[in-house]
């Protein structure tokens, strides 16, 4: 048989090739990008992203873990946007407060990230909810407990007190009949 | 009383010889470290990636041969090909390893779903699957332990809420009235065995996944079978093996439509593609009907079987809504039969008649089963769960709705009750936002399919081009990308597509490296849209600008 040339010959065909080469590029890019992008932040620490107050609302622990770190801040009207009632009018007026005199609570805001705040679920029964958070700066240490109640699939809080003890310990008679209040270290660190 | 007799008429038949297969070999771990789970899937793995490229190497050396006119006999392929299908089957199951799989093989987690879903659908609908469970457990004194756990709020927004927020400790009575009290403490029972068969983590999470989904016509087999007997490992090994058989099935019919070739590369890919690998499915259970109905149709309708290869597309349709896309092709090729002849062709008509009596049966036949109010509430239900994305959906709306900012890797926050709720937020505003791009890209594929198939008469090709279409419209689950499988038999067409096709199967698991599993089934979506485009353009005829300037004056000139 006579020799025959790659193009007489065309097997593979420029469509096997074409379509092969479809196939190697869609697989090789991405995991090009994979190894070079994707899955580099794994070596990183991962940045927080910000959440926007509706979203921490819709539950309870994070609404209230939310407020107790803005509170213990100072950013009360970011506070107060996961408060309503009476607690709400007393944050915003903390935070008329801190206009008036800023100096005290922006040197306490330019520390916020170093306030560490947790937080526990106590109850949520029936559309009203009990957490507890801690927030620590230093040696400071703040305990409070929070009242939340839930209208719609949004949480908010409605009282904020001290509290003395720990925060996986059931929940107490005090804390059951505590109205809204704020807590004495606040007051006394605060404007 | 009736139950257990006919369970253990059915345990019997697996007496005698197969006590060996079934309690030994199968069911027990295989020693060594060699077969040990890591080891073993990283086997696998390199194993799955040498079969589909040593098949699309094959594929190409034949091609090749051929065209040389060097004869290899045909016995030798069809070895070769017998033995690659084989491997490819096993290589799917990773070789019945057991130490690969659930404990006794059938997956808890889908039996939990699917056999009790099924089971009770009368009862539980939709929506009360994970609050009845919960108040089962309660019943059973576990209210303590429940009250810690969250739960999938089926009923309302699909969010991960604590029990405590449902009407599980308030209002039990919303779920248990829909029982009679009899099929209640039968329903308790089946509970506690779930419970102590899973018990721990792996239970408490249960009720977190996303419910029980499946269309009233697959309620409707579900329950004749997960009626027959109470839960027992026995049985559900029994239960999950129908999977086994379904797939198959597949397999066989593809040979028996288009022949071993078409059979072999369609489990070189079953069994070495990373989107419809085991992981979510194996040992599920009847979760592969569809799959084999679909592949039976796309193979009745080649062996001229039309009004069957209707009814078969219309059961599967009908099992997973998502293959009713595929009508879109037949209906094409139906429509542009009409527009040249002004009347339908006697096979169209055997594949429509076909289509609608297996749906007007099956239809009727699910709702005296599951009861006619099945259907609003299948239909209420799958629209919140349509508008829940999952990181392991494949197709168009993927690729579109991901971008740097919405990762995972940037998204999941372990601060909120459901960590993944920003990346669901984030993905469900981009879908949004991008769904007139994707509308029209869907548009601009349909007119292409509508090209491609302008000159093609047969109707199983119809089946096959409509995947493109399907998966530019609607986002599905990884593993149902098993349909991917039919196309195998495109390759009988376009001999050029079959290497690609192999190698698409090697090309998926190269992508399993990415860590973040949206980036991976981005990924993934990209490489099957791109290659669902690829069998458009090999089967289309080339458009060009003088042939449309050809085809318009000709036009104008009968005119």
């Amino acid at each position: 048989m006579a020799a025959r040339s790659e193009q007489d010959l065309n097997a593979p065909s420029r469509l096997t090739l074409r379509l092969l080469g479809v196939v190697a590029a869609f697989t090789f890019l991405p995991w090009l990008g994979g190894k070079v992008a994707c899955n580099d932040p794994l070596g990183r620490v991962r940045a927080p992203f910000e959440l926007t107050s509706d979203v921490l609302a819709r539950s309870a622990k994070s609404a209230g873990l939310e407020l107790q770190q803005r509170a213990s801040s100072y950013r009360y009207r970011e506070a107060a946007e996961l408060a309503s009632g009476e607690l709400q009018s007393e944050l915003l007026a903390a935070a008329a407060l801190c206009d008036a005199a800023p100096g005290s609570c922006e040197s306490r805001r330019a520390r916020s990230a170093s306030i560490v705040t947790r937080a526990v679920l106590v109850t949520a029964v029936a559309g009203e909810a009990r957490v507890r958070a801690e927030s620590r700066l230093d040696q400071q240490l703040e305990r409070v407990t929070l009242k939340l109640r839930q209208t719609g699939d949004r949480w908010s809080v409605i009282g904020r007190a001290p509290f003395e003890g720990e925060l996986e310990q059931p929940l107490t008679a005090a804390e059951t009949a505590a109205g809204p209040a704020r807590p004495a270290a606040e007051t006394a660190a605060g404007p | 009383m009736h139950d257990s007799n006919l369970l253990s008429a059915v345990l019997a038949t697996f007496q005698g010889p197969f006590d060996w297969m079934f309690d030994n070999f199968l069911f027990h771990s295989w020693p060594g470290a060699f077969f040990a789970r890591n080891n073993w899937e990283s086997f696998t793995n390199g194993v799955a990636i040498g079969l589909s490229l040593i098949t699309s190497a094959l594929l190409l050396l034949e091609q090749r041969a051929r065209r040389l006119g060097v004869k290899v006999p045909e016995r030798q392929q069809r070895r070769i090909g017998i033995l690659l299908t084989a491997v490819g089957f096993l290589l799917y199951f990773d070789f019945f390893n057991p130490n690969t799989r659930y404990i006794d093989y059938y997956h808890r987690h889908e039996l939990y779903h699917y056999y009790l879903g099924s089971k009770y659908s009368g009862e539980l609908g939709y929506k009360r699957l994970y609050a009845c469970t919960a108040i089962a457990e309660v019943e059973h004194g576990r209210a303590a332990h429940i009250r810690t756990l969250p739960i999938r709020d089926l009923a309302t927004d699909n969010l991960l809420v604590p029990t405590t927020e449902t009407y599980v400790f308030k209002d039990p009575d919303q779920c248990k009235r829909h029982f009679s009290p009899e099929r209640w403490q039968a329903f308790m029972s089946d509970v506690a065995w779930f419970e102590q068969s899973a018990r721990g983590s792996y239970w408490d999470k249960m009720r977190t996944d996303h419910g029980y989904n499946p269309p009233p016509v697959w309620s409707m087999t579900g329950k004749l079978f997960a009626s027959i007997a109470p839960p027992s490992d026995a049985f559900f090994k029994l239960l999950a093996s129908i999977d086994v058989l379904l797939q198959l099935g597949s397999l066989l019919v593809l040979g028996w439509g288009f022949g071993w070739r078409v059979m072999t590369l369609a489990a070189v890919f079953l069994g070495c593609n990373l989107p419809a690998n085991s992981f979510f499915t194996i040992g599920a259970f009847l979760r592969q009907d569809w799959l084999f109905f679909f592949t039976a149709a796309v193979c009745l309708a080649r062996k001229r079987y039309f009004a069957l290869a209707g009814a078969a597309l219309a059961w599967s349709s009908l099992l997973r809504i998502f293959p009713i896309i595929t009508f879109a092709g037949v209906g094409l090729i139906i429509g542009f039969y009409w527009l040249r002849h002004r009347s339908f062709h006697g096979d169209h008509l055997r594949f429509i008649a076909g289509s609608l009596a297996a749906g007007l049966l099956l239809v009727g036949a699910s709702a005296a089963v599951t009861g006619i109010e099945a259907y609003p509430e299948f239909i209420s239900h799958i629209r919140a769960h349509r508008s829940t994305p999952l990181t392991n959906n494949v197709g168009l709306e993927m690729i579109l709705a991901h971008d740097w900012t919405g990762r995972m890797a940037f998204t999941v926050d372990d601060r909120l009750d459901d960590d993944m709720s920003p990346w669901m937020s984030y993905y469900t505003e981009r879908s949004r936002a991008m769904r007139p791009l994707m509308l029209a890209m869907s548009l601009g594929v349909f007119a292409w399919m509508a090209w491609a198939l302008s000159r093609i008469k047969r109707l199983w090709i119809g089946i096959i081009l409509s995947i493109p279409l399907l998966m530019s419209l609607l986002s599905l689950t990884c593993y149902y990308y098993a349909f991917f499988l039919a196309p195998a038999a495109l390759t009988l067409l376009v001999p050029a597509l079959g290497p690609a096709y192999v190698a698409l199967a090697a090309g998926s698991l190269v992508l399993s490296r990415f860590y973040w599993i949206d980036d991976e089934y981005t990924a993934v979506s990209y490489l099957f849209y791109a290659f669902g485009l690829s069998m458009l353009y090999s089967v289309s005829r080339p458009l060009r600008l003088d042939a449309i300037k050809a085809w318009w004056l000709r036009r104008s000139v009968a005119r």
